[in-house]
């Protein structure tokens, strides 16, 4: 699982596939502003993307992947991480 | 190049003219479905052949001329001239691409914008039936004709840096709008990751799109972003990132000015001051400008599609509306440019058109008071120039294909010449050897030898050569095997696995024709008397499907067929009893017959094992059908059987049948031909190691017992075989249906090539002879049958 859905956040890592999209959604839907973790994260699906821009969880990591860092920071600017 | 790109190659070079042929067919007579169906056919066939390889710029184009025709077709479109153009256009670019395929095996992405947009065009055309070719030439102009307006969110900083950029350094700045398509997941795509290849990315946004895109339903396999991105990489490269999916993408190379705001910012001093101060300055408000080139052309182009609309139909409801929306657009032109004195005389143009409801006065008052649209005709013809016409029109050279495809008739004849000199290359020798007896001149003789080696080397090559061209693989026939295999063994409710091998065995054309019939023939009998039923197998202790094998293969110069079974096989029994019912063999021959020969009698006419008559076969006439087509073409057939395990049929063929080599052999001071590719061996026989067994003589030669017939007893010449000088006979070993057998003659001579004519007319009842050939010294060559004569 690229995804691990823990009590009060969620771990991205590796790359996060198209397949986690739904699960990602039915998590966001019920467990509204907890944290997602990205920072072992090397690469987001476009759905996955799509999702959390939905959703605009608070990035509590941003990813490692500096390259990726930069495109996320630019779509939650008022949320410079830890 | 893989033989799959070769072949596709070349025939697509045959569809694009017969498509071209077939457009320009319909040009005269539009209404003919046939035609509109086999260019549909063509294209559509021509698209898919294209899909398997990784030419997207040239499916992409193709698709939507079949998506064309085949609105064309339910008449969702009209076929005019100028769908023609597009078409033609569209096939020239194929070509085009073509010609780059087969020169680098590959396409430049460079060519993936004209594929849009031709594409473009094409689609145009379904939309719009009554659109003129001008809104084409329209729709595949440069977008690049304006000022492109870039995002508002840009913050100066950004831009100013970027203007320099360009300015100073000329680096290229891109701008990329990239909205997937909303179904783009399910293709396997991933924007995002394609966007994350883009380097050198200065400034990036992703915009949610999707007007339903809310929490409560959003569908998480609909991609509803679009990227806007900045970078500083050329073009060209980002043109290659996005080449599966050009229509999706804008990619614009930016010009400084595209990087000005239109609230005019202000520049620090010193960065650029004359360029940026007379930048602005050609921006400003209330005099008439001097404009740049590209702003005359995009005036220009407003201009002219403020024309274009005018020229419209009057007739239509909305006109009122139109005649406005002209009016307010030549306003704003002029406003801008600062010809406020014209803005009164557009109201009033305008007014007049609302009150007579037709265009004119406004149409009047465009061509005398805005001089642009003098330009504008010429202009377009300038830009009609530069349209790519992928340098394939009917005036420049024509690329031919490197395959040709020939008429049959002109390679038989061909054939025949070749034929016919072989023979007459013939003829030298003997002119040698008049020479040297006759005239007494040995070195003329010598000097007519050397030359006849010559020319007898060229032909042989010459020969060689045509008999190529003739060549066609046997996957030829066996390309409906399985077909035939299947349908029959379902009807028959058998499984059957059938497996082939040496497709690629290659033969004479009339060869292979030949076979066709005999094969299907033999399938169809191991299909049905052969393998037997699943549960009859099952029985029997073997697997429940059966399995037939054809195999092909070369051996020296024939063909050999190989079609084995793993059915129940031929009783011997069961042939001999039928075959003395139907009174083919006596008592005698029942009882001495050996089982493989009992076997081969199932080619005798008139044979069938068969209990009853089925549809596929059992009429007795198969068997001795294959035996006769196959021998027509000087082959042999022997069935081999394994009573309860299978049935072998053996075919050998030759590769060719034009030129038969013959070996002359000598009787009662006769000459004789005998078909090479029956002799085995000749050897000579001392007249003491013949030992006569039951009346008839045999040999032991090479360890094995060979029997030995006199030629001159098998013709009905009285006299006996000669003997040579050391007392042997000269013994011809030939194989007869796989066995054996020496014919005694008086002598060898050497072997020539001829051309086998059969022999018709009264002397057609002789099978002892195969035919008859002329000799270069003209006299005439009987060519013996050994099969029919022993």
């Amino acid at each position: 699982m690229a995804i691990d859905y823990r009590n009060e956040c969620a771990v991205f890592s590796d790359v996060v596939g198209v397949e986690e999209a739904d699960g990602l959604l039915e998590w966001l839907e019920i467990n509204p502003g907890k944290p997602v973790v990205l920072e072992k994260c090397q690469h987001l699906h476009t759905a996955i993307l799509q999702v959390l821009m939905m959703f605009k969880p608070p990035v509590s990591v941003f990813p490692a992947n500096e390259e990726l860092c930069n495109w996320l920071t630019e779509l939650w600017p008022q949320n410079p991480g830890e | 190049m893989t033989p799959l790109l070769e072949q596709f190659i070349s025939e697509s070079r045959d569809f694009l003219p017969e498509i071209n042929e077939k457009l320009m067919r319909l040009e005269t007579e539009a209404g003919n479905a046939q035609v509109m169906n086999e260019l549909f056919r063509l294209v559509h066939t021509l698209k898919g052949n294209s899909g398997l390889f990784d030419f997207p710029e040239m499916t992409r184009v193709l698709h939507a001329c079949e998506d064309l025709l085949d609105a064309v077709r339910d008449n969702r479109a009209s076929y005019s001239e100028s769908m023609a153009d597009c078409l033609l256009e569209a096939m020239d670019f194929s070509g085009m691409l073509l010609d780059e395929i087969e020169s680098s095996e590959k396409i430049d992405s460079k060519h993936a914008r004209m594929s849009v947009e031709l594409t473009a065009s094409l689609l145009h055309l379904i939309e719009s039936k009554q659109e003129s070719n001008k809104a084409v030439g329209l729709a595949q102009k440069n977008d690049r004709s304006t000022i492109f307006k870039l995002p508002n969110e840009l913050d100066s900083d950004l831009r100013k840096r970027l203007y320099c950029a360009i300015v100073n350094d000329s680096l290229p700045v891109v701008y990329i709008e990239y909205a997937p398509e909303s179904e783009c997941f399910f293709k396997g795509e991933d924007p995002f990751f394609q966007v994350r290849q883009i380097p050198e990315i200065v400034w990036r946004s992703i915009q949610v799109t999707s007007p339903d895109f809310d929490i409560k339903h959003i569908d998480p396999y609909q991609c509803g972003l679009k990227f806007r991105i900045l970078c500083r990489a050329e073009a060209s490269e980002l043109q290659e990132l996005f080449r599966y999916t050009p229509e999706q993408v804008k990619i614009i190379s930016l010009t400084p000015e595209d990087l000005l705001p239109f609230d005019r910012i202000k520049f620090p001093e010193g960065i650029q001051a004359e360029r940026t101060d007379q930048t602005l300055d050609e921006l400003g408000e209330g005099e008439v400008l001097a404009l740049t080139e590209e702003q005359t052309i995009a005036l220009r182009e407003i201009l002219c599609a403020q024309r274009d609309v005018l020229a419209q139909a009057d007739d239509v409801p909305w006109l009122k509306g139109r005649l406005r929306s002209v009016a307010v657009a030549l306003t704003a032109i002029h406003r801008a440019l600062g010809r406020i004195d014209s803005i009164p005389m557009i109201e009033a143009a305008l007014n007049d058109a609302l009150a007579h409801e037709t265009s004119a006065p406004l149409q009047e008052w465009l061509e005398k008071h805005a001089p642009e649209t003098a330009l504008i005709s010429t202009a377009l013809e300038e830009n009609a120039d530069f349209e790519p016409k992928f340098g394939r029109r009917a005036e420049d050279v024509i690329c031919g294909p490197k395959t040709l495809k020939v008429d049959q008739e002109k390679i038989d004849r061909l054939m025949a010449l070749i034929g016919e000199m072989v023979v007459a290359k013939n003829s030298l020798p003997y002119l040698a050897l008049r020479a040297e007896n006759q005239f007494g001149s040995r070195e003329l003789a010598r000097e007519i030898k050397t030359e006849y080696a010559v020319i007898n080397r060229i032909a042989e090559e010459m020969q060689d050569a045509i008999m190529q061209v003739r060549m066609l693989p046997v996957s030829f026939i066996f390309q409906r095997f399985p077909r035939l295999v299947r349908d029959i063994s379902k009807r028959l409710g058998k499984q059957v696995t059938l497996v082939m091998e040496g497709e690629n065995t290659e033969a004479d054309k009339n060869i292979v024709e030949a076979l066709a019939d005999p094969l299907i023939h033999i399938i169809r009998n191991s299909l049905d008397h052969g393998i037997e039923k699943p549960d009859a197998r099952e029985a029997s202790g073997k697997s429940k499907a059966g399995r037939l094998t054809i195999r092909a293969g070369q051996e020296s110069d024939r063909v050999v067929i190989e079609i084995t079974d793993d059915g129940r096989g031929v009783d011997p029994e069961i042939v001999k009893r039928k075959a003395y019912e139907k009174g083919l063999i006596d008592e005698i021959e029942r009882e001495r017959m050996s089982d493989r020969e009992a076997v081969n009698l199932v080619f005798a006419a008139g044979f069938s094992t068969a209990a009853k008559v089925s549809e596929i076969s059992g009429r007795g006439v198969g068997m001795d059908v294959v035996r006769n087509a196959v021998e027509k073409v000087n082959g042999t057939v022997v069935m081999e059987s394994d009573n309860g395990k299978g049935t072998r049929v053996l075919l050998s063929l030759p590769l060719s049948m034009a030129v038969t080599n013959v070996m002359i052999i000598e009787s009662n001071n006769q000459i004789f031909g005998v078909p090479m590719d029956t002799v085995v061996e000749t050897v000579r026989v001392s007249e003491s190691a013949i030992r006569v067994i039951k009346k008839r003589q045999a040999a032991v030669l090479r360890g094995r017992i060979v029997p030995l017939l006199s030629l001159n007893r098998l013709l009905g010449i009285g006299t006996r075989q000669r003997l040579d000088d050391d007392n042997k006979y000269a013994a011809l070993v030939v194989r007869i249906r796989g066995e054996q057998v020496g014919v005694l003659v008086d002598n060898f001579h050497e072997t020539v090539d001829i051309i086998l004519k059969p022999v018709n007319g009264i002397l057609s009842g002789l099978n002892a002879y195969a035919g008859s050939a002329l000799l270069g010294d003209g006299s005439v060559l009987m060519v013996l049958n050994p099969k029919e004569l022993v």
